[in-house]
């Protein structure tokens, strides 16, 4: 018999703080975590905001209970921060003979030890060299290691919705009943290497972004790393954990249009919310609250606007970008944005789109502004788009809609 | 659950001698590719994924699969690391946005999307040692939720100067054993075996830090288990060593175990150490299952050549990560 995903755990930590009570304060209280550039060290620093976790890499690492960052890319310090909050909530080798997995995901990797070393070649001397620490299995790899964790492990890097894909391919290897505990997630540092691509592609506005707005003009950057413990239903019969959400459905489509930029009627995006309702034998009306992936770029919010209103049809659709909030995390952004969606379920409340002021002329939906109580609160869908026509949206549920 | 191979494509150094540093694979004519005006912004990593992906794609009337799932372990780590050099010479006052979106680690699988329309789903594996076996696992996992779908699926990797000498400052190639490679190989495939299956992969295991002997050997003997056979019904080991014993020294004896008859080749001999050499692997497999032969160029077997059946593969990368892919005949009968 096929097997229901529910979510037993999940960390987190971002420009809004370590951990989910963090996380969630920031967002109740409508506190971003957008700033000037303080910690990473760029020419850029005075041209740009970006949500950047407050707090040195050998600051990560003692919090992280390590001897020092010495080796260690920040992606992964940020990392093993959430997988630690995780780790203190539950014990992830109880309950010996489940096949535990784990999927990361991740753009940057250890490139900020790349930087690093090429910026100050007579000062790094001595230093594991890079690319030991570069690539996306390395990263996963050494998590693995942290964790105790020798089966199955995989990286995925699907660009702004790698950890959304890495959700969803966990989902589907625990209903296959391929594996019975996966944890799920990713991570990506900020970097000169993405602030300074992103610039280059005219992608990055200059003051607090404005998903939605009318007068909205780009991204701010951000960091991070959440994951998510997901089981299967006959994991949980054993585990006896609470589950606090459900994987009710997903989608992964490709807009296959652009490298860069999405079709003007947003199909991949329709797509992908059409087949995550699909998945969950949902109506569009069941769907309480979309976190839109909304990265303040003309052309994302356009089309991602279009697309909801393709699925939805109704202008009072409740949907936000939490953007504002974290920045954009990149990999980070899908499991970031699920997090937050959780939270939103369990506490029946709708989390603010910041900087909003003027609607966007060509849609007729506009994103929530303010706190917003949501009784009842059943259903909630989480998009993340990307480079590469990248198209993802899942859907979480509360648990005790559904029977174990 | 078996993933019917349809058809396949490479572009690998098989038939090449290798270069003083590493081998390297013979680039096709990437013309066919499309205009100049739009090869020229591909990276050759790109061109060589992209090459072999269309090729396999040709065997189909319509082009048409359900999705695409790309492997690589290093990516376009040309354009990325062309990138990051000039940001140091420049110090950020410059950078190339072409370049930086040929960096993302998903290129492939996008450009492959725009150009066949492929609007199903799409996804890309950066997982070092394990970036192929984990697209071998997400097909296998998408023929048991509905065996009818297709996809295309494939890994590749570029093997080039810059990343050679970063390889070699690391400490991680150029001193022992085989020497780096590279290459690209795609694959059609699909849950049901369709008019003309090539072979089928039954199942793919990987461990990470297997830490001692036993275990792997227990892991491998219960993945043979799991599809019905043993050890000596294998008829060709391809097996993945790295010629260096630091890191061989579990694969190495795990292997020395296995009967002495079993023909074996030692495929990175042949195709170079790369993250995604395992494609290779698969890629020689299926011209063996389709061929009954081996391919001229390769010398090193220790028995000749007999009727082949199932192919072992076992690998390593690092003496980290190891993997097992078993690869059959399509038209296998339990018995035989």
């Amino acid at each position: 018999m096929k097997q229901t995903v529910f979510v037993t755990g999940m960390g987190i930590i971002s420009s809004l703080g370590y951990g989910r009570t963090a996380t969630l304060e920031a967002l109740q209280e409508g506190r971003s975590g957008v700033e000037p550039v303080q910690y990473l060290e760029t020419r850029h620093h005075q041209h740009v905001l970006a949500g950047e976790v407050k707090a040195t890499n050998d600051e990560l690492a003692i919090l992280a209970g390590l001897r020092s960052a010495e080796g260690i890319s920040r992606t992964n310090l940020l990392s093993l921060l959430a997988l630690r909050e995780i780790l203190s909530q539950q014990d992830i080798h109880a309950h010996s003979g489940l096949r535990t997995g784990l999927i990361s995901s991740t753009t940057v990797g250890g490139m900020d030890r790349a930087e690093h070393q090429l910026f100050h070649p007579g000062e790094t001397n001595g230093e594991t060299h890079f690319m030991h620490t570069y690539d996306g299995g390395s990263c996963t790899a050494w998590l693995s290691e942290q964790l105790g964790l020798r089966h199955y492990n995989a990286t995925i890097s699907t660009a702004c919705s790698s950890s959304a894909n890495a959700i969803i391919l966990g989902a589907r290897l625990l209903e296959q009943g391929l594996l019975d505990r996966v944890i799920v997630g990713g991570a990506d540092a900020y970097t000169r290497f993405t602030l300074n691509g992103f610039n280059s592609l005219q992608l990055l506005d200059t003051v607090p972004c404005r998903p939605f707005d009318e007068q909205r003009s780009g991204i701010n950057l951000g960091e991070g790393a959440a994951y998510l413990v997901l089981e299967s239903s006959s994991t949980l019969n054993k585990t006896k954990h609470v589950p606090i959400a459900r994987v009710s459905g997903y989608g992964n489509t490709n807009d296959a249009y652009h490298a860069t930029s999405s079709s003007p009627d947003g199909n991949g995006g329709y797509m992908a919310m059409q087949a995550a309702l699909e998945k969950a034998l949902l109506q569009p009306s069941d769907i309480d609250y979309v976190n839109a992936h909304g990265t303040a770029t003309p052309n994302n919010d356009l089309t991602e606007g279009v697309a909801m209103q393709r699925v939805f049809n109704r202008p009072d659709l409740r949907f936000s970008s939490t953007k504002p909030y974290t920045g954009h995390t990149l990999a980070a952004a899908g499991v970031i944005e699920a997090v937050i969606s959780i939270l939103s379920l369990q506490h029946e409340q709708i989390f603010p789109n910041l900087n909003y002021s003027q609607p966007i002329s060509a849609l007729n939906i506009k994103p929530v502004t303010t706190l917003t109580a949501a009784p009842g609160m059943q259903h909630v869908m989480s998009n993340s788009f990307g480079f590469g026509g990248v198209s993802s949206s899942i859907i979480f549920s509360q648990p005790k809609t559904h029977s174990i | 659950m078996s993933l019917f191979i349809q058809h396949t494509s490479g572009i690998t150094p098989l038939n090449r001698q290798p270069e003083p540093l590493y081998h390297r694979a013979a680039d096709p004519s990437y013309a066919v590719l499309g205009e100049p005006a739009q090869t020229r912004r591909m990276c050759r990593h790109s061109k060589m994924g992209l090459y072999t992906a269309m090729e396999c794609l040709n065997t189909l009337e319509h082009r048409e699969v359900d999705g695409i799932i790309w492997g690589t372990g290093i990516a376009s780590f040309e354009s990325a690391g062309r990138f990051l050099k000039e940001l140091v010479s420049n110090n950020e006052a410059l950078a190339n946005p072409a370049v930086f979106v040929q960096s993302s680690h998903n290129t492939i699988s996008g450009q492959l999307a725009q150009l066949i329309q492929c609007k199903g789903y799409n996804s890309t594996y950066y997982n070092g040692g394990f970036s192929f076996e984990n697209v071998l696992m997400d097909a296998l996992l998408h023929t048991m939720e509905n065996e009818e779908q297709q996809f295309l699926i494939g890994a590749s990797d570029e093997m080039f100067p810059l990343y050679y000498d970063w390889l070699k400052d690391g400490g991680i190639a150029g001193h022992t054993g085989y020497l780096p490679g590279e290459g690209a190989a795609a694959f059609l495939v699909s849950g049901k075996p369709g008019s003309t299956p090539l072979c089928k992969v039954d199942q793919v295991l990987q461990l990470y830090n297997p830490g001692d002997g036993p275990w792997l050997q227990e892991e491998l003997n219960n993945f043979l288990e799991r599809s019905g056979c043993d050890i000596n019904d294998i008829d060709l080991l391809l097996l993945g060593t790295s010629a260096d014993q630091e890191k061989d020294t579990l694969l190495q004896p795990l292997a020395d175990r296995m009967p002495a008859a079993l023909p074996r080749i030692p495929f990175k001999k042949y195709c170079g150490e790369y993250y995604t050499a395992t494609a290779f692997a698969l890629w020689l497999a299926v011209q063996v299952l389709q061929n009954g032969q081996y391919p001229e160029s390769i010398t090193e077997v220790n028995n000749p050549p007999q009727e082949v059946k199932r192919i072992l593969v076992a690998s390593q990368w690092q003496g980290r990560y190891y993997s097992f892919i078993l690869v059959s005949d399509p038209f296998i009968h339990p018995n035989d």
